[in-house]
């Protein structure tokens, strides 16, 4: 075996060696056509030719790992956004349905909070839960943006809700 | 992803059309087409990526090391065909391009 061709098969084998598993077989298909070369010249300018081939594949391969990895990481990024958003309209919503446990065991200790002025209840089931809900909102900003959009898009909802009832049974 | 058919590619569809159902060896389409390995591997690679191509190695032999073996799909054999088909058209065209230009 002449010198040229075994630099050729050398050098395809290490590349071979050191080429990752997804660029292994065909960097072995090209080393194993060594064999079929008549020419040392030619046996010598396969080998190049084919490092040049395996590295591109590679290359590629890589590319689209990276590429697909990103999306991945960008779905999940998304996935944990939504999924903070929720909890946050779902703290809301048991803050609000808690106030007005709160104001149902009051009526039933106090009753006279029932009758006449409507602030009491107001106070306890719109206006305290409001107020947490934008220090909430302010505190978890920061941290838990998702979080706490989540929690002022409750309040919105609940404002809004809130306003169209009094508006609806206003007597004046 | 669409596979862009380069005029070595077409050379390599026509080679694997010339026996739809033989397995070739990567030096010997190199030699007929006369594609450098990094020219022909890359075109085999993406033709295998978009399963237009299948690989095999060869049954080993005694003593021999195995080699690759390439045959084209039925998509690959289709893909081919298409080509195939469209080509002398196009060839046709041009010489009446060429007619008409004197």
């Amino acid at each position: 075996m002449s010198i040229l061709r075994r630099a050729a098969v050398s050098w395809l084998r290490s590349v071979v060696r050191n080429a990752p598993p997804t660029c292994q077989e065909w960097a072995s298909a090209m080393l194993r056509e060594l064999d079929f070369i008549e020419s040392d010249w030619a046996a010598l300018l396969w080998a190049l030719g084919s490092t040049v081939a395996v590295s591109q594949h590679c290359l590629r391969v890589w590319r689209t790992w990276i590429k697909g990895g990103k999306e991945e990481a960008t779905m999940k990024e998304s996935a944990i956004k939504m999924a903070g958003l929720l909890l946050g309209v779902l703290f809301a919503a048991l803050l609000v349905v808690a106030a007005f446990g709160v104001f149902a065991l009051l009526l039933h200790f106090f009753p006279a909070i029932g009758g006449g002025v409507p602030w009491p209840s107001w106070l306890i089931v719109f206006l305290l839960p409001e107020t947490l809900f934008v220090v909430g909102a302010v505190r978890l900003w920061r941290r838990r943006r998702p979080m706490a959009i989540g929690v002022l898009l409750a309040a919105a909802i609940f404002g809004t809700h809130f306003a169209m009832h009094i508006a609806s049974h206003w007597n004046g | 992803m669409k596979l862009r058919l380069s005029p070595q590619t077409i050379k390599v569809l026509e080679i694997f059309l010339e026996e739809p159902r033989e397995w070739k060896y990567g030096y010997d389409i190199s030699r007929i087409t006369g594609l450098k390995s990094g020219s022909l591997y890359p075109i085999l690679m993406r033709l295998a990526e978009r399963k237009l191509l299948e690989t095999e190695w060869e049954t080993n032999e005694a003593g021999k090391p195995p080699r690759h073996l390439y045959r084209l799909t039925p998509d690959g054999l289709q893909l081919a065909r298409e080509r195939r088909n469209v080509r002398p058209s196009l060839r046709a065209r041009l010489a009446e391009l060429n007619k008409a230009e004197g």
